[in-house]
C-alpha cells in the first residue's frame, strides 16, 4: 500500500475541501475565505483566494465542470464561475434564510445545489435563465431543527439530509421546469418537490452528522453523535424499512462519512483517523481502521512553532527540544471534518482525501 | 427615538416553532408502569438473595425506564445499586464482560446517575462506582461515554 499524501495548509482549522474532477485544483474552506491551490501532479501551489464572504465558509463543493459553490455563516451561498483568464466570477445565491448556512452539495447532474442551514430548511437552488441568476425554493416541512448536511440521490432529484434533532430524512428536490421526469425508484414514485420519502430517527435522538446515499442510491447511511453509524434500507414507498442497523463503536463520534463500494463505508471524525465497516442487507459491521495509532510506531513529523518552543521554555523551563507528549500518533492531528471520495476505479472508492481542525488535507490510498 | 433597542429584540421568542422542547426531540420510546419494575426490583432482589448477582446484572440493565417518570426512575436506581454495591470488585471485570454492549452503555449511565445522587455518595458507595466506572471503561472504550452525554433517553 503506497503512503498517504499529506499537505499542511496551515493552522487554522479547515471546515471542508473539495478537489476538482482531475484533480488540479483543491479548494480549502479556512475561516471567512476559500483558498484555492493549483495541483500540478507533484506539488500543491497556492492559487487566488475567493474572499467575498464576510463570516466562517462552512462548506464548499466543486462541480465535475469546475464551478465552485460555497456558503456560509454570513447566510449566502456564492456560485464561483471559472473565467478565461483564470480568475473566479462570484454570483450571489438568492437564499432567504435568516440563520446561518450549514452546508452545500452539487446535484450529481449539477443543475442543482441543496443548502443546509440553521433556519430550519434546506435551500433547492437552480439556475433562472430568464433573469440570470440562481433562485432558491424552500424545503420546511417538517423540519424543525439545524440542518447539518446534505447529500443528492444519484438521479439528482432525491435529497437526504441529517438534523440536529436526530432525524435523518430523504426528501424530494424535483423542481419543475429544471429537471426531467425521474424514474420510479424504492424511496417512491410520484416525487413532487418537498415529498417526505423517508424519516428515520436515530435511537439515541444525537446529532446526524453526515448522512450518504449508497452508490446505487437505494440505501442511506449516516452517523450520529452517538459514535454509531447506521445503514437503512428502505421498504419501498409508505412502507416501513426493510431493515436498519445501526452499529455503535468503542470510539469518539464520527464527523463525516462516504461509501466505498454498495458493502462498504469510510468514515473519519474525533479520533482523527479513518475507519471502515462492511456488511449487506443482512448486517454491518466494523472491519478495520486506517492510520491506526497502534500500528504507528514512529512519531509523525510536527512543526517547531515558536509558540509551542516558548511554551515548553515557560511550563519546563528546557529549551532542549519539544516534548512530544501532546502529538497523536495520528497523521490528522486534530478532528477530521470532511471524508471525500478522491479516485474511482470502476465503482468502488480506491482513495479518499480527508480534511480537519489541524490544518491538513490528507489523501489515503485504500 | 424609541425606547426599545430594536436590534436586541429577541425575534424568535415571537416564532412558535422556533424551539424544540426536550419532550419533542426525545426519540420513541416505550411507554413505563410503575409496578412492573415493582416486580423487576423484587425479581432483582430475589436473584441477590440467592447470590447470582451476574443474573441480577442483567435483569436490572436489561429494560432501562427510558419513558419512565422521575420517581420510577429514581426507584429503579435503587435497585441497580443494590447489584452493583452487593458486588466483589474482584468479580466486576468479568460481570462486565457478559454484558452486551447496550446493557454496558445503559451501566454507564447508571454510573453516572449514581454518582450525582445523593444515594450513590452516601455510605461509601461513591468508591465502588468509581471502581465500575473504572473497571467498565478499561472493558468497552469511550463508546457508552460518549452515548450517556449524547443520548436523549435519560435513565
Amino acid at each position: 500500500m503506497s503512503q498517504p499524501t499529506v499537505l499542511n495548509l496551515g493552522h487554522q482549522p479547515i471546515a471542508d475541501h473539495s478537489f476538482s474532477a482531475d484533480h488540479s485544483l483543491l479548494a480549502v474552506a479556512c475561516e471567512d475565505n476559500v483558498q484555492l491551490y493549483n495541483n500540478d501532479g507533484k506539488s500543491f501551489t497556492p492559487g487566488i483566494v475567493l474572499g467575498d464572504h464576510d463570516k466562517s465558509v462552512t462548506s464548499i463543493d466543486i462541480s465535475p465542470s469546475g464551478r465552485i459553490v460555497t456558503c456560509s455563516q454570513d447566510r449566502n451561498a456564492l456560485v464561483w464561475e471559472p473565467q478565461a483568464d483564470s480568475s473566479y466570477k462570484p454570483t450571489l445565491v438568492l437564499l432567504r434564510i435568516n440563520r446561518a448556512a450549514t452546508f452545500v452539495r452539487w446535484s450529481p447532474d449539477e443543475t442543482k445545489f441543496a443548502v443546509g442551514s440553521g433556519a430550519r430548511a434546506i435551500a433547492v437552488c437552480y439556475f433562472e435563465e430568464e433573469n440570470d441568476w440562481w433562485v432558491s425554493k424552500h424545503i420546511k416541512k417538517p423540519i424543525r431543527s439545524t440542518i447539518l448536511s446534505v447529500t443528492w440521490h444519484p438521479n439528482s432529484v432525491l435529497i437526504a439530509a441529517g438534523s440536529t434533532d436526530g432525524h435523518a430524512r430523504v426528501f424530494s428536490g424535483y423542481i419543475k421546469g429544471v429537471d426531467q421526469k425521474p424514474q420510479p425508484t424504492i424511496w417512491g414514485e410520484r416525487l413532487p418537490f418537498q415529498t417526505l420519502c423517508g424519516d428515520f430517527v436515530n435511537h439515541t435522538g444525537a446529532w446526524i452528522h453526515d448522512v450518504a446515499f449508497s452508490p446505487s442510491g437505494d440505501s442511506i447511511a449516516y452517523c450520529a453523535h452517538d459514535s454509531s453509524i447506521t445503514v437503512v434500507y428502505p421498504g419501498g414507498a409508505d412502507r416501513p424499512p426493510q431493515a436498519i442497523y445501526s452499529v455503535n463503536t468503542s470510539f469518539l463520534p464520527f464527523k463525516s462519512l462516504v461509501w466505498l463500494s454498495n458493502n462498504e463505508i469510510i468514515t473519519a471524525g474525533h479520533d482523527c483517523h479513518p475507519y471502515i465497516f462492511s456488511g449487506n442487507e443482512n448486517g454491518w459491521e466494523y472491519t478495520a481502521s486506517i492510520d491506526d495509532p497502534a500500528d504507528n510506531t514512529k512519531e509523525q513529523s510536527h512543526e517547531n512553532s515558536a509558540l509551542a518552543l516558548f511554551k515548553q521554555m515557560d511550563l519546563k523551563g528546557s529549551d532542549q527540544g519539544l516534548s512530544t507528549d501532546y502529538i497523536l500518533k495520528t497523521i490528522h492531528q486534530n478532528t477530521i471534518n470532511t471524508i471525500r471520495a478522491f479516485t474511482h476505479s470502476g465503482d468502488k472508492v480506491t482513495s479518499v482525501s480527508t480534511s480537519g481542525v489541524d490544518g491538513k488535507v490528507v489523501i489515503f490510498p485504500l | 427615538m424609541s425606547e426599545i433597542n430594536w436590534r436586541r429584540i429577541n425575534i424568535d421568542q415571537y416564532d412558535p416553532d422556533s424551539f424544540m422542547s426536550a419532550e419533542e426531540l426525545l426519540p420513541p420510546v416505550p411507554p413505563v408502569v410503575a409496578a412492573d419494575y415493582a416486580n423487576l426490583a423484587q425479581l432483582v432482589r430475589g436473584l441477590l438473595s440467592k447470590g447470582d448477582i451476574s443474573q441480577a446484572l442483567i435483569t436490572a440493565l436489561e429494560n432501562p425506564p427510558y419513558g419512565g417518570d422521575e420517581i420510577v426512575k429514581a426507584s429503579h436506581l435503587k435497585t441497580v445499586l443494590e447489584v452493583l454495591t452487593a458486588t466483589k470488585s474482584s468479580d466486576i471485570t468479568s460481570l462486565v464482560e457478559s454484558l452486551s454492549q447496550e446493557q454496558q452503555t445503559t451501566l454507564i449511565k447508571y454510573l453516572y446517575k449514581g454518582m450525582s445522587s445523593i444515594l450513590g455518595q452516601s455510605n461509601g458507595n461513591a468508591g465502588i462506582l468509581l471502581t465500575w466506572f473504572q473497571k467498565t471503561i478499561d472493558t468497552t472504550g469511550s463508546g457508552p461515554i460518549v452515548r450517556h452525554i449524547s443520548d436523549r433517553r435519560t435513565v
